[in-house]
């Protein structure tokens, strides 16, 4: 081969590297909620080294919660709070057993609220380029 | 019994003690006030915590409508991309 064609042949191969690296995979769904989850985490403030804490809307009707702390000894605790959404009230089931399920009220209901507003704010703007506090202001 | 002036004069009210001097004959003509205000005062916070609860689920259904929009839109975007 001559030395134009090993140059065509070198070219194109780069070329046709860099075009697979360019080709961006697209986005899941699981991956956005993972995404999602990661911006809710910081809504409840500075994690601690031994806290990891997950917040994110899975759909419609429901939102998840998840905390879990390392002790000293090194030992996992961990709560995942369901929160569903139904036209009379919001229920919170708990993965601890010694925490009752019930709809939500008062206190807890209006930090839920809280929660999920500056969630859909953070998420709308930072993942996709959307601004809303705008549109909630309009309101 | 004395004489009544006006500066003694009390307009009466439909408190506790009215049970202890309406004999029982009277009794279903008196009417409560303080808990007749009182059940009210429930009555209206039921509804409007109901009302709250109410628009907070709306809010919440909206919410999460926008957010799988947005998910949505995202995914179609970085297929056509």
């Amino acid at each position: 081969m001559s030395d134009r064609g090993l140059f065509i042949k070198a070219f194109a191969k780069k070329m046709l590297a860099s075009d697979r690296l360019q080709k961006r995979v697209p986005l899941t769904e699981k991956q956005l909620k993972t995404m999602e989850s990661e911006i809710g985490s910081k809504i409840f403030g500075p994690l601690r080294p031994n806290e990891r804490r997950e917040f994110f809307n899975d759909n419609l009707k429901s939102w998840f919660f998840h905390q879990e702390i390392v002790n000293q000894l090194g030992i996992s605790q961990s709560v995942t709070l369901h929160y569903e959404v139904h036209p009379n009230g919001i229920l919170r089931i708990s993965s601890r057993e010694d925490t009752n399920n019930e709809f939500i009220k008062g206190q807890e209901l209006e930090n839920f609220i809280s929660a999920t507003e500056i969630y859909y704010e953070r998420v709308m703007r930072q993942l996709y380029n959307r601004d809303v506090s705008a549109d909630k202001k309009a309101v | 019994m004395p004489e009544q002036n006006n500066s003694d004069f009390q307009i009466p009210t439909f408190d506790e003690r009215a049970d202890t001097v309406v004999s029982q004959e009277q009794k279903p003509n008196i009417i409560d006030i303080n808990k007749v205000q009182r059940g009210l005062e429930l009555a209206c916070a039921a509804l409007a915590s109901n009302e709250r609860i109410d628009e907070a689920s709306q809010r919440l259904y909206a919410i999460a409508d926008e957010i799988k929009e947005a998910r949505s839109i995202k995914m179609s975007e970085d297929k056509a991309a």
